[in-house]
């Protein structure tokens, strides 16, 4: 009786061993808290597509924010799993991935609002500035300026490239950074050149006076008369008041205004006659057609200048102003003289006699039509 | 019999139990994230962005993958150790990629640093060649200013390149390139304008 008692006690006893782990891990099957992988999930691939569509320069702080939810959501996670299993609970890291995905979701739009502001505002911009250059690129180049200004005209040219180089590689801050810096040169060169116009230009009522002179006396004395556009780096021939030919012609160097002392390297501005014709050992060119520079208004503006203090007592007025040849250059580089390319000074040369009126000023068009359409 | 049978299903119970506490592994992980940080060392979120980028995705979503097996019962590492140790191999292959760009990046600085060099030389040449004035200095006086502005740039972008800013040294050296090919031409125009002229 008492064996088979006992063996009743040890078969109870090994099925409830038996038992016991199956009864365990039901309940640990049953009570274990779904982990939040799929609300991670969705957060984790949201912030990838958000990552994958939005430019780097343009990050908006909704998926910083994301991010940073997504490392709370996982560090909870993990918080959680050091915990007994039957006590994790994973309400705080799901609410994390949840509003971690509401904030990777909502960031391509924030992003691409701003995105287009930015990179429409920057294109413009640069379209703006290139337009701009594009405009004084062509007068600049035939432009005597100083040194400062050509040197902020190559940095800015050099920037302005650097920009372009950025907007194609979608650096869009970099490339905003360096048009600030190339158009702040820029438009202090545009300044410059555009004071020097102006002033330069402020004189075209009297040019025109000039010109109108020069073409109606060559009409009433049926002789020839040369007008020198020192702008358009042109000499018009009349004969009798009409147009006969045009030449190019090249400057002094500092050609733009009015010549004011010896060595200024500046072209002078005014009526003169052809006083000498210069050939063989008399020139250093092939021809040469001296003018009476200075003339009497050229020597009272200078006493005057000197008057004034606007020029030192040292200064000396120059002379020896020819129209010349050894041009063709391509560049002013006279130090005054007006220069043809030889083969045109050949044939000015028979065509001029001495005493032709030469008239140089520096401009038969406005400033506005001089900028729009540069090239003459 | 019975008491046989019993006794097994209890041990294969307890097997259960002992096979639930299979070991995290940290090492991995650790690894994982080490390699991580050395491609973002190596600048490979900025030389190979898009690739530093999936590497990243990769990571986050095999340490979601290990964290989901730590929050289960009965837990099997095997696939997430294949997965991290796959993430470190990606690292590495990101970081060499990076290193390489970086590399490649700096050839091309250096490369166009040389014809610089070169079209410098060149626009030196010709300018001290190119039309004068009458005794004195041409009217070349903005071609010489071009050419000191690029001279000082290209010192600018040594400093860079010596700084490790690869990527801003290579765009102002091809904007100085740029620069230095125009004036280049605009001299090789006035030379032979000068050359003919001379025949």
């Amino acid at each position: 009786m008492a064996r088979k008692l006992k063996k009743k006690v040890k078969v109870i006893l090994i099925t409830f061993l038996a038992t016991l782990p199956l009864c365990v891990f039901g309940i640990f099957i049953l009570a274990t808290p779904e982990s939040p992988e799929d609300e991670l999930g969705k957060a984790r691939m949201a912030i990838a597509d958000a990552r994958k569509t939005i430019e780097k320069d343009f990050i908006p702080p909704s998926l910083i924010e994301a991010e940073s939810l997504y490392d709370s959501a996982m560090l909870c996670w993990k918080k959680e799993n050091e915990k007994f299993i039957l006590s994790r609970d994973y309400s705080k890291s799901r609410t994390f991935a949840i509003r971690s995905e509401q904030q990777a979701l909502i960031s391509p739009k924030i992003a691409s609002q701003n995105t287009s502001d930015f990179v429409n505002s920057l294109e413009r911009d640069l379209e703006a500035v290139k337009r701009d250059t594009a405009q004084i690129e062509q007068l600049y180049s035939r432009l005597p300026l100083p040194t400062i200004i050509n040197k902020k005209y190559s940095r800015g040219i050099i920037l302005l490239r650097e920009a372009e180089l950025n907007l194609e590689q979608k650096n869009f801050k970099e490339c905003r950074v360096k048009l600030g810096l190339a158009k702040f040169d820029l438009s202090e060169v545009a300044r410059y050149t555009r004071t020097l116009l102006d002033d330069y230009f402020s004189k075209l009522p009297m040019w025109k006076r000039w010109y109108d002179q020069a073409i109606r006396e060559s009409a009433q004395n049926q002789s020839y008369a040369l007008v020198v556009d020192k702008f358009a780096s042109k000499c018009y021939v009349f004969l009798s008041g009409k147009l006969k030919t045009t030449y190019d012609v090249e400057l002094g160097k500092n050609w733009i205004g009015d010549k004011r002392y010896s060595g200024d390297k500046a072209t002078p501005e005014g009526k003169y006659k052809v006083t000498k014709k210069k050939d063989g050992s008399q020139t250093r060119y092939s021809k040469a057609l001296l003018l009476n520079y200075p003339n009497d208004e050229d020597k009272a503006q200078f006493q005057k200048e000197i008057r004034n203090k606007t020029l030192p007592r040292y200064a000396r007025i120059g002379n020896l102003i020819e129209i010349h040849g050894g041009g063709g250059r391509g560049a002013n580089w006279t130090d005054g003289c007006v220069a043809f390319a030889d083969r045109d000074m050949e044939s000015l040369y028979r065509m001029i006699p001495v005493g032709c009126p030469v008239t140089i000023l520096g401009s038969l068009q406005p400033l506005f039509e001089v900028i729009k359409n540069p090239k003459p | 019999m019975k008491i046989k049978l019993l006794s097994g299903i209890a041990i294969v119970g307890m097997a259960l139990v002992f096979a639930s506490c299979q070991k995290y592994p940290q090492a991995e992980v650790d690894a994982a994230n080490a390699a991580v940080e050395a491609a973002r060392t190596a600048q490979a979120n900025l030389y190979v962005s898009g690739e530093f980028n999936a590497l990243q995705d990769s990571l986050n979503t095999v340490l979601a993958a290990v964290e989901k097996e730590k929050s289960k019962l009965f837990k099997n590492y095997k696939d997430e150790v294949a997965k991290l140790t796959a993430t470190s191999e990606m690292a590495k292959t990101v970081a060499a990629n990076a290193v390489a760009k970086k590399e490649q990046m700096k050839q091309e600085v250096t490369a166009t640093l040389g014809e610089i060099s070169v079209l410098m030389t060149a626009n030196k040449e010709m300018l001290a060649k190119a039309p004068k004035g009458k005794e004195g200095k041409a009217a070349m006086e903005a071609i010489q200013a071009d050419l000191t502005t690029i001279e000082t740039q290209v010192a600018e972008v040594n400093n860079k390149f010596a700084s490790d800013d690869i990527i801003g040294a290579l765009n102002q050296a091809k904007s100085l390139k740029d620069k230095a090919t125009s004036i280049n031409t605009e001299l090789t125009d006035v030379m032979s304008k000068v050359k003919g002229k001379k025949k």
